[in-house]
């Protein structure tokens, strides 16, 4: 039922997020847009608004959704791996490391990548924040990893050590900067899906869609280890295996969406418990719920940061944790109340 | 970057640019300059100062000066410009520094059929003749730009000659360190490849800091004894009006122990003046910051710029 709901409202919000920006476009003229491009229109269109539409306004719908769906799926995992509500990409690393990644690029960047191809130039940031991600998640699960399989308490306190150890680095990162550096040191810290081109579109798609219809196979699973994990073993899981796929799949997800993004919080954490609160913790109907309510979130949020402050635009992180964060602790708020 | 090509010039230039393969931009005549978009400090100031302003429909967050861009709509930091945003406003033309991007926003811009320059700008007096030449070229004001300029390098070379007859008298500069506080705590000092150096060189001062360090870093109260500053400069004045040398000297007092502390000699200067580059008003501010370095008696004195 809420899969259906939340299947109907995404094509609104789509045509609401392209509608929607510094220059207005009435939805009858997004139609005629886009349905002269599929091939079969005949209206009459304005070429500025086409190309707004088609350089602009779409690859960044295209890539808020995905991104959106992303952290929110990843989100949903880690907390039914963790089984612990407050679990969030950030806790087991990938964000610190893909901060750190990204810090390391834009402040030696220009050392480190001297000579290389001016492709891989340009996209040195987004790589080097993938490559932090996924070095420090690999670390933590290393960390927590003996001889008796993964303890996810210890993956947490490693975690926080990664966190610290991370800052720590982007600290120093900070200190060495110069001023620009800095500027772009914090921009890129504060998330933006304003560098959206249909280039990046097309990597970031290729890589996340996959990786969040893999993470949706995992609801039954997820559901097991929601038992606890011996129960799990029992149930025929091999928890284990499980495990690390999930880890990888969770790391391949956030990385790459920080990666093209910035930092964007609060959408992983917030998403899976609105959904848990609507129709509760079955993991079959949570992740393909979270994908879709991630994306239209992030599509809000994304509005939001382009349209307060126009001309210019508000980073997307800080309109994702105004608006997340006290939703969170109102939330929190009526739960209370619940129990007591 | 356009280059202003004398008359005469002119058609010579046009031949060795067809002949050289030469960017696109020499070829390129005229600008619409109906609607114009300003990122930078400098540049927003430069095209006021010659008597463009009116040009000017939404500036970057660095443009501060003159009074009249306070109204006008704001674009953000320069580095993250909104395409979007930029093109609601319907622009004809984009002007800033190369600092300017990100490059898919100029990119988008471009295609959407708004003109870019982005002008190549350091921390020289040259660079501001540049910026004046090519901006007055742009917007069809070359006698403007001339003058601007004149009177520009006219300041400058007063400053440079109040400098060389000290140093010729004492056989040395004046130390002068760049202060950035913040609340008390330890003080920034401007190191190398910062506007604020630049400021003091320009002034005839002597940076004892830029040998040391790139940027700005916090310095411990004895890396300030040992740089000795006879003048300490620090961005007050109509930036930051509250803060005048007093304050400075409660807030840190082991600055009374430096030289420049003993003898009262700490100077506020404008700090929006260093935020975005070296602009029209520079040899203004460099030759009143001269004036306080070489002055014989040169007591606490605030810088009107």
């Amino acid at each position: 039922m809420l899969l259906v709901v939340l299947a109907c409202l995404l094509p609104v919000v789509m045509v609401i997020s392209i509608g929607v920006g510094a220059v207005p476009i009435p939805a009858s003229e997004i139609l005629t847009i886009l349905f002269d491009r599929l091939g079969f229109g005949s209206g009459v269109i304005n070429d500025q608004s086409a190309l707004i539409i088609e350089s602009i306004r779409l690859p960044r719908t295209l890539l808020g959704l995905i991104v959106g769906g992303s952290l929110a799926v990843a989100g949903a995992s880690m907390q039914g791996l963790f089984r612990n509500p407050l679990a969030d990409p950030s806790i087991i690393g990938v964000a610190s490391g893909a901060a750190l990644g990204a810090g390391i690029a834009i402040v030696l960047g220009g050392v480190l990548f001297a000579g290389m191809p001016s492709l891989l130039q340009s996209y040195s940031v987004s790589i080097l924040a993938f490559a932090g991600g996924v070095i420090t998640t690999w670390l933590v699960y290393k960390m927590g990893t003996g001889n008796n399989g993964t303890s996810v308490a210890t993956m947490l306190l490693a975690g926080v050590a990664i966190n610290a150890l991370a800052g720590a680095g982007m600290g120093m990162l900070n200190y060495i900067a110069d001023e620009t550096m800095l500027r772009n040191l914090t921009f890129w810290q504060m998330g933006s899906l304003g560098g959206a081109t249909w280039e990046l579109v097309l990597i970031c798609a290729s890589l996340l869609v996959p990786v969040v219809l893999f993470l949706g196979r995992y609801g039954l699973v997820l559901n097991a280890l929601l038992l606890g994990e011996s129960e799990a073993r029992h149930l025929g899981i091999d928890v284990q295996k499980v495990k690390l796929q999930l880890i990888f799949l969770t790391a391949l997800a956030v990385g790459v969406s920080v990666s093209v993004s910035g930092i964007i919080g609060f959408v992983g954490l917030v998403v899976p418990h609105l959904i848990r609160l609507a129709v509760g913790p079955d993991h079959r109907i949570l992740l393909p719920a979270s994908a879709m309510l991630g994306g239209m979130l992030l599509l809000a949020a994304d509005m939001v940061s382009r349209t307060i402050v126009a001309p210019a635009e508000l980073p997307i992180g800080i309109v994702t944790a105004l608006m997340g964060a006290p939703f969170f602790l109102s939330l929190l708020w009526q739960q209370r109340k619940r129990i007591a | 970057m356009k280059n202003k090509v004398k008359p005469a010039l002119r058609i010579m230039a046009t031949v060795l640019a067809g002949a050289a393969l030469a960017s696109g931009a020499l070829a390129e005549d005229s600008y619409d300059i109906n609607r114009i978009v300003s990122a930078g400090n400098g540049v927003t100031e430069i095209i006021y100062a010659l008597g463009a302003g009116d040009r000017v429909i939404a500036v970057d967050q660095t443009s501060t000066w003159p009074e009249a861009v306070n109204e006008l709509p704001r674009l953000g930091y320069h580095r993250q410009l909104s395409a979007e945003g930029i093109l609601a406003l319907q622009p004809t033309l984009l002007i800033g520094t190369q600092d300017m991007g990100p490059p898919a926003t100029l990119a988008q811009l471009e295609s959407a059929g708004v003109e870019v320059e982005a002008l190549s700008v350091d921390f020289s007096a040259q660079s501001i003749e540049k910026q004046i030449k090519s901006l007055a070229d742009i917007l069809d004001r070359e006698s403007e730009g001339e003058a601007l300029w004149a009177d520009i390098r006219d300041s400058l070379d007063t400053a440079k000659a109040l400098a060389t007859s000290y140093e010729q008298e004492h056989q040395k500069k004046v130390p002068v360190l760049f202060l950035l506080t913040m609340g008390g705590r330890a003080p920034s000092v401007a190191g190398k490849g910062t506007a604020a150096n630049a400021m003091i060189a320009l002034a005839g001062g002597y940076n004892p800091a830029a040998d040391q360090f790139q940027g700005y870093k916090t310095l411990s109260n004895e890396a300030l004894f040992l740089l000795a500053p006879e003048v300490i400069v620090f961005p007050g004045s109509t930036s930051n009006p509250d803060m005048t040398p007093e304050k400075l000297l409660e807030q840190m007092p082991t600055l009374k122990q430096t030289p420049a502390g003993r003898n009262g000699r700490i100077v506020a200067i404008d700090g929006n003046l260093l935020l975005g580059g070296l602009g029209p008003r520079t040899g203004d501010v460099a030759l009143s910051l001269a004036k306080t370095f070489y002055s014989e008696n040169g007591k606490t004195n605030s810088n009107e710029s």
